[in-house]
């Protein structure tokens, strides 16, 4: 027996994350550790369980093994259902042959067959890729009340910033009048957050023809919207205000590290009213040793401290050696820093081993800050120097 | 091996009155994250056993909430898995049971009705690191009866109610004395035991008949000339949880390394009950020293030789040294606590001072507010 839903979410968490370079090597982006403790992915996952939302469709391509593994049934999101929860669904072969996701849009049209077995009224879609709090249900409500086909969450930006967003335009009451990509001189500071709420029937309709056009490249942003906004559907767009980052890129991953270290920023892990969830590891308390000194910074379970950490973010089961001084950095799960280490402006992957006295980074030069970044499981050898802005990568295989 | 676990989960409530108030002694918080019957749980499963039935005494509502349904212990299962049995006495035929005879016999045609071969049986006092299915296999190895795992050590405090076994060389007990302890050092249960099934069923059918209900004074102690009971000396370290200072002692003794890495070995872990905290904050300069540290906590003063649960706010200006500090506990600005247990939700204002001694500490009951 298959319940009617009102709402399902469907998750894009296909992408390469290719502005991540390194760190997703052999990961996909939404995989990428975050935060301490999480994975970008919880972010969403938390919005949609905390929205109410409780069939959630993950749609997965690239390098997906350590995705599905943290995913699996869906436990530490409350989404091991006996009806709904959480899916995995990568691209299948059918008998007309073997597709990729060729596209956002494409990668839903693949799955109608899933979406039509909760026969919803509305889709969610949502991108695994932002760090961000939000109840979707206020979102679908302003839908219904427009009486919109699709609705699009939108945040103001810098208008400086703006061209390098998806800007809508919208009239007084929301609806959107055009919708332009990254355009060189932005007439509005709305941008798109890539969430969408869409009544299905009509998505459905757009997926269907956009599929049956040889010349779209099946995107949402590029082909779904502007064509409905072309056909004159009612779509709006749904002001969202507050925290939210696109991770994309190494200085943004970054940035919104440093965030969670922030009085105002911070209450995105910490508010008890929407709590993040994430798979936990199994390990005991944090162990702080003689010696530690810690300023500004968040630590994570089954740690051990012994050295110095000024303004970072250090995950779970780390090891930090005496003489260890760390600075505006991030330090991923199952790191080993060797005595007298000195790490600034980086990003440390996880099962990395930085040696003794090895320098990672440094501080802000004349032309800005530049984060090294030290890629899973890599080593670095005693006294050996990664110069600001530098990338490691020593590890072709993803560690689990 | 095929073994079952049977846990008594609040034999020696009274050991730890503040403490357990509110709760069985199975649900006393210890170590930062965990409660008492982690341990013996994990133990358990790490070690092969995948049925596992908890055997409850009063105050058990917080008992049930950290177990729920098992599935932080891999124990939720379609064939066997956890199974919580509220208390009942067959001797009374109600109400509490008096000894685990008594308990063991209200769960009696549970017993009868499974297939695996052993029982371990265990109390949840005792913090350690255990594999039972070697001990099962020593079991099997000396053709026991009855095997008792037990700990040579040096009593300290007599006035508990130890229980303290004669070995002979062959590793085979003579008698067990409940309540009399020798001066110095002597072979002290740990509260676990290994005995077949069939042969558990026939024993404790034939103790309640005739109204034995103590599972050490009228099995162990009058049966070691009739049934071949052997003792497995544990070497690793164990600690019994049977009182307020042993409490605090075995959770001071996790901030050394060595005892640290053997109770929460990487392949035989320690699981517990999920809460889904944020890192820890350490807010401007903190010096913490020698401090075990859970999740969700805000640490805005120095911190020393101090084990802290998650959710614990540690104000500016405080001082806080040689303390147990419970989940959601609070201490307020420049107070002063040293030699402590400080309970859940506990409130410390501003200011407060509060002492204990090393041997003696200072318990304050859970959701109190000074």
């Amino acid at each position: 027996m298959i319940k009617k839903n009102r709402c399902i979410a469907m998750l894009l968490a296909g992408g390469q994350g290719s502005r991540l370079h390194v760190l997703t090597k052999n990961i996909a982006k939404p995989a990428v550790p975050f935060g301490g403790k999480y994975r970008i992915i919880d972010f969403t996952m938390s919005n949609c369980i905390n929205s109410g939302i409780d069939v959630v469709g993950v749609l997965t391509q690239y390098q997906p093994l350590v995705l599905n593994r943290y995913i699996r049934n869906g436990l530490p999101w409350d989404l091991d259902r006996l009806y709904g929860g959480v899916y995995i669904l990568p691209p299948y072969q059918q008998s007309s042959g073997m597709a990729w996701y060729k596209g956002t849009a494409n990668a839903i049209y693949q799955n109608i067959r899933f979406i039509e077995q909760y026969s919803p009224d509305y889709v969610l879609i949502l991108s695994g890729d932002h760090i961000y709090s939000m109840d979707y249900s206020k979102m679908i409500e302003y839908h219904e009340e427009k009486g919109a086909d699709a609705t699009i969450a939108v945040i103001k930006v810098p208008i400086e910033e703006a061209s390098r967003f998806g800007i809508m335009n919208t009239a007084p009451d929301g609806r959107i009048v055009s919708f332009e990509e990254k355009p060189k001189v932005p007439k509005n500071d709305e941008a798109s957050m890539g969430i969408y709420v869409f009544s299905w029937n009509k998505l459905k309709k757009y997926l269907i023809e956009d599929d049956a056009n040889p010349d779209s490249s099946n995107d949402f942003g590029k082909n779904i919207i502007p064509t409905m906004l072309n056909s004159g559907e009612k779509m709006f767009a749904y002001p969202f205000c507050g925290y939210w980052k696109d991770v994309g890129t190494i200085d943004s991953l970054w940035e919104a590290n440093m965030d969670l270290l922030n009085e105002g920023t911070s209450d995105i892990i910490n508010n008890p009213e929407w709590k993040i969830y994430a798979r936990n590891p199994v390990c005991p308390p944090q162990y702080i040793g003689e010696g530690a000194s810690l300023k500004d910074t968040i630590v994570s379970e089954g740690s051990e401290i012994y050295g110095t950490i000024d303004h970072s973010v250090v995950f779970y089961k780390v090891f930090v050696d005496k003489d260890v001084y760390i600075k505006d950095s991030i330090i991923m799960q199952d790191a080993v820093i060797k005595k007298g280490a000195r790490i600034v402006n980086a990003i440390v992957g996880d099962h990395t081993v930085i040696g003794e006295n090895a320098i990672i980074g440094g501080e802000e030069g004349p032309d800005g800050r530049k984060i090294a970044v030290i890629g899973s499981g890599a080593v670095v050898a005693d006294n050996e120097t990664v110069p600001p802005g530098e990338m490691i990568d020593r590890s072709d295989e993803p560690i689990i | 091996m095929s073994a079952v676990g049977i846990i008594f989960s609040g034999i020696h409530d009274h050991n730890l009155p503040e403490i357990t108030k509110k709760r069985t002694l199975g649900s006393v918080p210890f170590g930062g994250r965990y409660r008492l019957i982690d341990f013996v749980l994990s133990n358990m499963v790490n070690s092969g056993i995948t049925s596992v039935g908890v055997i409850a005494r009063n105050n058990y509502q917080s008992l049930l909430s950290h177990l729920g349904s098992g599935k932080e212990w891999d124990l939720s299962r379609k064939f066997g898995g956890l199974t919580v049995f509220p208390p009942y006495s067959f001797s009374n035929g109600t109400g509490l049971y008096s000894g685990r005879l008594d308990a063991l016999k209200s769960i009696i045609s549970t017993l009868e009705k499974i297939n695996d071969e052993y029982v371990v049986l265990a109390d949840c006092d005792t913090v350690c690191n255990m594999d039972y299915s070697r001990i099962i296999k020593y079991h099997e190895s000396v053709n026991s009866d009855i095997t008792v795992i037990y700990q040579y050590k040096c009593v300290e405090d007599k006035s508990l109610n130890s229980t303290i076994y004669d070995i002979d060389k062959t590793g085979r007990v003579v008698t067990a004395y409940v309540g009399i302890a020798p001066d110095g050092y002597a072979n002290v249960s740990l509260g676990m035991w290994i005995i077949k099934r069939s042969l558990l069923v026939s024993l404790v059918n034939e103790a309640v008949a005739v109204g034995q209900l103590s599972f050490e004074k009228d099995i162990i102690a009058k049966r070691a000339h009739s049934l071949k009971i052997y003792g497995y000396k544990f070497e690793g370290y164990a600690i019994k949880i049977d009182s307020n200072r042993s409490l605090f002692e075995a959770n001071m003794n996790l901030l050394n390394k060595d005892i640290r890495d053997e109770l929460f070995k990487n392949n035989n872990p320690i699981y517990t009950k999920v809460r889904d905290e944020a890192p820890t904050r350490y807010a401007s300069d903190v010096t913490v020293k020698n401090s075990l540290i859970a999740n969700g906590s805000l640490i805005l003063s120095d911190v020393e030789n101090c084990v802290i649960s998650r959710g614990v706010y540690i104000g500016k200006g405080a001082k806080v040294k040689n303390c147990v500090i419970m989940q959601g506990a609070v201490v307020s600005e420049n107070a002063d606590i040293s030699y402590a247990i400080i309970d859940k939700q506990c409130v410390i204002k501003n200011g407060r001072v509060l002492a204990g001694y090393p041997t003696y500490p200072f318990v304050l009951a859970k959701d109190s507010v000074v």
